[in-house]
């Protein structure tokens, strides 16, 4: 049973830590909190592929450019 | 509009996306195979109604609950940095990832969740078969709930069964079954899977050779390795079909991963395989610099893997970047013009459909259309942006299958062995015993590196660049959460390895 205690307060620990802290002050939904519905967050998201960006280091994938 | 931005935000986002699976991956393939041992543990009890059966399930299925416990939840902080760090990527795979997620999410939290229960409080609760039908529950239904994550991925490496909506700015089901049975899909999870097998078997062999070594626990140590080196050598020969499996499917649809991961630059017939070998860190695409410093190749073994045909031409990262009309590869710098007119014909929907002109829009959407197949390409500034890193995508491939290949001897070794009723004295195999558990693990990663290092640029093959699948964040924000999550994760970690070492060495319970 001791081993059941532990288990137990490891997972609300990390479910508190996950939830109330990380998700809650670190990881707003960015969509969903910067726009009030779908049809500004897909204009958005459409922006972003029509005006492609500027990339200041592209190097991707390890190769020299 | 995303204007300029520095791509060591990108970068610093993917570290902490490969950070958070990285860790989430040591508790899943331990999930995965340990649940079925587990399960054939049991039954041997059941079956035989020996005691001793009985008291090593509960040891084993203890420590397959402090591992189910931490790792938990941990897969979750991936949603959450879908949301944060990859909002145009998000938006965009909503509609395809919602419906395996969801089945994801029913099938783990029921299935799992309530026969994990029966499995962990009802021993004395319900009666024996219905104990043994929840453990084969829970061992079903982890494996289940991996599917849909799987075809998930899958679905990013070879995206099938959809359309793009540009009125949406999403990528659509069209198809739920050429989803989840796309070939990439169901080598994935095949592999997966069974690589996972694997490394639940090496679990089981590492704890028990200790207990050989120390002399304790001798007869349940050498019970359990007997049933986990049988299912270890199963799932190791499965990994090592269906890996092959996984090739051929890289040179169907993603020719560039597999001309990383063994080095090749230029394409011939009766391509070599590199068995071994260290990469030229100077060789950049278009020099003249030998691709190894040093290597071991196996003659036309690379052209059979890739195409079942031993003289058949394997293009080679130079005739993928530039093309090689000879063999009709179409190379990066002509899809990138294609791309980049798909990019402009999507601008000029949008444009004449705010101008409210119905016959430009429609003019637009007919010419991209005819190129969306290679918008992704559009977003790239050079053709040699389409080349993963050689070097992480070589070293990670061919440790996977050295230490892959390798768990076959192991397990038939200890099967041997135990066989021959000597294996305690075998201290040559014991000792290294002890840690085949970590080099499973090292091995399942290595894995996955070669799967996601081995895809990049792409978030989704060919139609999106990770460049434009992320959010607009600064990269300060990305790092503070790098290294929250590195601090979570290693405590978890911490705790996890302290409690198992704790209960290993309490061993079974007492009679």
């Amino acid at each position: 049973m001791t081993l059941g205690r532990t288990l137990w307060k490891v997972i609300f620990i990390k479910l508190f830590i996950i939830f109330g802290v990380i998700k809650f002050f670190f990881f707003p939904d960015f969509l969903q909190t910067t726009f009030s519905n779908d049809s500004e967050r897909a204009a958005y998201v459409m922006d972003n592929m029509t005006h492609p960006p500027n990339m200041i280091n592209s190097n991707l994938g390890g190769h020299k450019k | 509009m995303i204007g300029n931005i520095d791509l060591s935000m990108v970068n610093w986002a993917r570290a902490q996306f490969a950070l958070t699976a990285m860790y989430h991956w040591i508790f899943v393939p331990l999930t995965l195979g340990l649940a079925w041992i587990c399960a054939f543990y049991e039954s041997i009890y059941v079956k035989t109604g020996n005691e001793e059966w009985l008291r090593l399930t509960k040891f084993w299925m203890k420590l397959f609950g402090i591992n189910f416990a931490i790792g938990i939840a941990t897969g979750i902080i991936m949603e959450f940095e879908f949301g944060t760090n990859w909002a145009n990527y998000s938006w965009m795979v909503g509609d395809i990832f919602g419906a395996p997620l969801a089945i994801e999410g029913i099938a783990a939290f029921f299935l799992e969740a309530t026969f994990f229960a029966v499995m962990f409080f009802g021993w004395d609760r319900v009666s024996k078969r219905f104990h043994l039908t929840s453990t084969w529950l829970v061992a079903i239904g982890s494996n289940l709930s991996a599917t849909w994550i799987l075809v998930a991925n899958a679905w990013m490496q070879h995206p099938v069964g959809m359309a793009f909506n540009p009125d949406k700015a999403r990528f659509e089901m069209h198809n739920f079954w050429d989803v989840i049975l796309s070939p990439v899909a169901v080598s994935k999870f095949t592999h997966t899977t069974s690589s996972s097998f694997a490394v639940g078997a090496l679990f089981v062999i590492s704890i028990s050779s200790y207990f050989l070594l120390q002399k304790r626990h001798l007869k349940m140590a050498k019970r359990s390795i007997v049933v986990a080196a049988i299912f270890g050598l199963l799932g190791s020969l499965m990994a090592g079909f269906t890996g092959d499996e996984a090739a051929y499917e890289n040179a169907l649809h993603q020719p560039m991963k597999l001309a990383a991961f063994e080095g090749l630059y230029h394409g011939e017939k009766g391509a070599g395989l590199v068995a071994a070998g260290i990469v030229n860190l100077r060789k950049d695409v278009d020099d003249d610099e030998d691709p190894f410093d040093l290597e071991i190749r196996i003659p036309g073994l690379l052209s059979i893997l890739a195409n079942r045909r031993p003289n058949s031409f394997v293009p080679g990262i130079n005739d993928l970047v530039y093309g090689n009309p000879k063999e009709g590869i179409m190379g990066a710098t002509e899809k990138i013009s294609k791309g980049k007119i798909a990019v402009q014909q999507l601008a000029a929907y949008k444009k004449a459909q705010k101008a409210d002109n119905p016959t430009a829009a429609s003019q637009a959407l007919a010419q991209f259309n005819q190129y969306k197949d290679f918008l992704g390409y559009g977003y790239l500034h050079s053709p040699k942006e389409a080349v993963p890193n050689v070097a992480i995508s070589f070293y990670s491939f061919h440790l996977m299958v050295i230490l892959g290949t390798m768990f076959i001897a192991v397990f038939l070794a200890y099967l041997f062995f135990s066989l021959r009723g000597n294996l305690e004295k075998q201290r040559w195999l014991l000792l290294p015993g002890t840690i085949m558990f970590v080099l499973g693990i090292i091995c399942s990663q290595a894995g996955w590196v070669i799967a996601e290092a081995g895809r990049q640029p792409w978030a989704i093959q060919g139609l999106l660049p990770v460049s434009v699948a992320r959010t607009n964040l600064t990269t300060g924000t990305v790092q503070t959460t790098f290294f929250m999550f590195l601090i979570l994760f290693t405590a978890l970690l911490i705790a996890e390895l302290r409690i198992m070492s704790k209960q290993i060495k309490l061993g079974p319970e007492d009679k």
